[in-house]
């Protein structure tokens, strides 16, 4: 009879799902189905009870530290391995020579997405050997030989009757938390046979378990994984917008319009969709801009412009706001109107000024030889840059439109 | 579980031989009708159960109560599938309970009828109904059916988008990590700063020559973070794309992939490394998993033990920057918010697509009325949200307001031409040349939030898998 067994898809999804959610390997949670369904599959008479729910692969925190994987077969832990395309087995060395596998382990091949049959069983002693000479490696493995298929009575029937062998005794001292963030996260550095005490507390302690969850929660795979994940998206997120954003900010380099992006992340989260995002980011890009084509002007009152007319205001009444003396701002107006796009910030020069006074029938010695100090050039040129500054924002409100829509 | 006295002296009274057995464990504290049938075992009861005629029904139904359904409440409630199935679905420890206690109930009347159909049949080894391996398989498949007919419920539930805003948005109950996935993945202010730190470090330990550059590279590829000329920003790829991509040399493509793996394992241990020592934040920043500006009414009671009224006016004040605006909005007091966070709670702006949001969204993120929401709902789809109003569904000022609270209209990327594998038809995807067996297999795994996921599950060959990968994409968000 074949051992092959198959998986329902639903049941693969679940596994899929907390493989992804534990960072646990997708292929030791598939092959510990391939077994529990053997062993589901096989004769009531014979009697084999699964208890899962006994198992350290059910907890989270086990399988995230150290890749438990077992099932409980009439009380007895078994592991559960995945047979490798060089026709070999692993397991943490952390594990290897504990109790936790006692029962050595039940040889898995998987098959497609969804399948796989038992093809052996490493015993505890192979375990053990490997080990031994396996030196400083954070692995052990076993060639395992599979000739053909296990059987599988034979399999679980040695497991009633295999001694066990002695493993040490723990009575070293208990982790304390900065030891099992260490033992999760880098492993590496803590010597094999106090690696191996931890695991003998590990299983033999529910406390302990629960305050390894607790740092598992923190430096697991999982949760690295999502942080990669999350990082990948907001890359995505920045340089899309980089790249919609820096050809409509002619005085910005790339760097510097990506420099804005992430800072308005910073402060403001990650959803260039959220109105507050494109407000913020917008202005603070306007700034930048202003503060790079405008020499020696008030940036922080042009700024001030940019918001107001992102707010929705006009350009020419926002001015208004700010210069009180109206023959300037129509002034500016009149030479703002006769310039080109690409004078941009320029001062206005004696001809400019003198052809709008032409054009709106003003007498130029109002304006020059007013009392006032905002009624002169001065007052022209700042009206001009604030209607410039206008303009830009107005660009802007069109940018945010298509901002939206990234 | 302790049994009523009724139960077994009924029992004593069906089955006098047993007598002395039932006082043993009464005597012995064990008062469970279930310990008696455990040490008569399945041959007797069953042989027992024969024997009767007039009595049978009344020994069944103790059989039923005292046996089976005490055995299945067991062995449902330590089921881990089940347990990861309900979990999944947010469902709390007493509620996971109370399930699996009907569960068992339901089980029980059936494996009543099995052992009923048995005794008539008279068959020899009819009493492997009893037995708890046989008991085991039974509740095995029973389980395989219930997830997978609540799998397909939900995959229909999942079309209809006009939700009661009473109603859980059962895109939050199916899977849990779907708010992971990347088009609706919100990032704090808090995630972004720890981000961008990240970004560097790792620009950093990639022109650092003492680091192995290989494993950072399939780290790269398989996360799409864009940090070297080989991957592919946003774009996770699977393993097998990295093998090409990266041409990783092995006899065969297992191989390959194997050592894709083993790459991949080198490179998360030395980013894990890196980042404890250099940026020992970052994980705090991911622990919290409520956004208040998402969570229903029932998620911010219960997981964060906010008072109603304190949930109401989180609800007419939504959405929130950051947390610290729940306090400047009125929400809740200075003194709350270190409790929030430890329950948490983060806020993080979260998009809601007009034409494809819940009513309950529309109502509790948008701040719609009822009447308003439902009506919006019925007039999707819309192609600028301008239409709100030329269609005089909302007013200029409403209009605006949405906006605010994070009302957009998603515009089609170029993925959105490809067929969507999670949400078409067997047809059409055979039609797109997948074959039958493996539409199925779709189908019935749907939905799929990574293509890695996708490839593991199917482990089809490479042909097939190019087909799939070019013609297909992964929607996530229904509608």
């Amino acid at each position: 009879m074949s051992n092959r067994v198959e998986i329902a898809p639903e049941i693969v999804r679940l596994a899929q799902r907390r493989a992804r959610s534990v960072g646990a390997a997708f292929g030791l949670e598939l092959a510990r189905l391939v077994v529990e369904e053997s062993i589901l599959r096989m004769d009531p008479d014979e009697g084999w009870l699964l208890d899962s729910g006994d198992a350290y692969a059910a907890d989270d925190a086990m399988v995230q530290a150290l890749g438990v994987n077992d099932v409980v077969v009439n009380g007895c832990h078994l592991d559960v391995r995945v047979l490798e395309a060089d026709g070999s087995v692993r397991i943490a060395a952390a594990l290897a020579g504990t109790s936790y596998l006692s029962w050595g382990s039940v040889v898995v091949r998987l098959e497609g997405g969804g399948a796989g049959a038992i093809v052996g069983h490493v015993s505890a002693a192979a375990w053990q050997q490997a080990e031994r000479l396996g030196g400083a490696d954070p692995m052990v493995r076993v060639q395992v030989t599979v000739p053909c298929e296990a059987d599988l009575k034979e399999v679980f029937a040695g497991l009633s009757s295999q001694a066990v062998p002695g493993m040490p005794e723990t009575a070293g001292k208990r982790p304390d938390r900065h030891e099992l963030a260490a033992f999760v996260a880098q492993r590496q550095d803590i010597e094999i046979a106090r690696q191996r005490e931890i695991v003998e507390m590990l299983m033999n302690n529910p406390e302990l378990r629960e305050e390894l969850a607790d740092v598992t929660r923190l430096w697991s795979q999982g949760t690295l994984s999502r942080i990669l994940s999350a990082a990948a998206v907001w890359n995505s997120r920045v340089e899309r917008i980089v790249d919609a954003l820096t050809p409509k900010f002619a005085s910005l380099k790339r760097e510097d319009v990506r420099r804005v992006v992430l800072r308005t992340g910073e402060a403001l989260g990650g959803q260039p969709e959220s109105p507050y995002f494109r407000k913020a980011l917008l202005s603070s890009l306007a700034r930048e801009e202003l503060v790079r084509r405008v020499k020696g002007a008030d940036i922080a009152k042009l700024a001030l412009v940019v918001e107001k007319v992102l707010s929705g205001r006009s350009a020419e009444d926002t001015v208004k706001g700010f210069v009180k003396n109206r023959v300037a701002i129509d002034v500016a107006l009149a030479v703002k109107q006769g310039r080109s796009k690409m004078e941009g910030f320029m001062a206005a020069t004696a001809e400019e000024i003198g052809a709008a006074f032409q054009r709106l029938s003003l007498q130029p010695a109002y304006a020059t030889h007013s009392k006032e100090s905002e009624a002169g050039v001065e007052s022209i040129n700042e009206a001009l840059q604030m209607l410039e500054a206008g303009d830009v924002a107005e660009q802007i409100r069109q940018i945010d439109k298509e901002l939206s829509g990234i | 579980m302790v049994s009523s006295p009724t139960d077994l002296q009924d029992f004593v009274q069906i089955a006098p031989e047993w007598r002395e057995l039932v006082r043993g464990l009464v005597g012995q504290g064990r008062l469970a009708i279930q310990e008696v049938f455990s040490q008569i075992g399945a041959q007797a009861i069953f042989a027992k159960a024969l024997s009767l005629t007039e009595e049978r029904g009344r020994f069944l139904v103790l059989v039923r109560d005292g046996y089976f359904q005490p055995l299945l409440f067991k062995m449902l409630s330590s089921n881990q599938n089940l347990r990861r199935f309900w979990s999944q679905r947010r469902m709390s420890a007493e509620d996971q309970r109370q399930h699996a206690m009907s569960f068992s109930v339901d089980l029980a009347h059936k494996m009543e009828g099995v052992l009923i159909k048995q005794l008539n049949l008279g068959a020899e080894d009819g009493f492997k109904v009893l037995l708890p391996a046989y008991i085991q398989r039974s509740v095995h498949n029973a389980i395989v059916d219930y997830i997978r007919q609540e799998w397909a419920w939900e995959r229909q539930t999942l079309q209809d988008l006009n939700l009661d805003p009473e109603q859980d948005d059962p895109r939050q109950v199916v899977a849990d990590d779907l708010r992971y996935t990347p088009e609706s993945q919100a990032l704090s202010s808090e995630q972004v700063t720890q981000l961008n730190e990240l970004r560097k470090h790792l620009v950093m330990m990639l022109a650092d020559p003492s680091f192995a550059r290989e494993p950072l590279t399939v780290l790269d590829c398989i996360f799409g973070m864009g940090l070297t000329e080989s991957s592919v920003l946003g774009q996770e790829m699977t393993m097998r794309e990295v093998c090409d991509r990266l041409n990783i040399p092995g006899e065969t493509p297992a191989r390959r992939i194997a050592r894709c793996q083993v790459l991949l394992d080198k490179g998360l241990d030395m980013v894990r490394q890196y980042i404890r020592e250099n940026l020992p934040g970052i994980v705090s920043a991911w622990q919290g998993d409520l956004n208040v500006n998402s969570a229903s009414r029932r998620e911010l009671s219960q997981q964060l033990g906010m008072t109603e009224g304190e949930v109401e006016r989180l609800v007419v004040n939504r959405q929130y920057r950051c947390l610290e605006d729940l306090v400047s909005r009125g929400v809740v007091k200075q003194a709350r918010l270190k409790d929030l966070k430890a329950r948490g709670a983060v806020a993080a702006f979260v998009p809601v697509d007009v034409n494809s949001c819940t009513v309950r969204d529309m109502v509790d993120i948008l701040g719609l009325d009822k009447q308003t929401a439902q009506r919006l709902a019925s007039e999707r789809p819309f192609t600028e949200l301008t239409a709100l109003v030329a269609r005089g569904l909302v007013d200029k000022q409403t209009l605006d307001k949405l906006v605010g609270r994070g009302a957009v209209l998603r515009v089609a990327s170029s993925e959105a031409r490809r067929i969507d594998l999670n949400r078409v038809d067997a047809g059409e995807i055979t039609g797109a040349g997948v074959p039958e067996q493996l539409a199925e297999k779709i189908i019935n795994g749907r939905p799929f939030l990574t293509w890695s996921e996708l490839e593991d599950f199917l482990g089809c060959d490479s042909a097939t898998w190019a087909m799939i990968r070019g013609k297909f994409c992964l929607g996530l968000v229904p509608g």
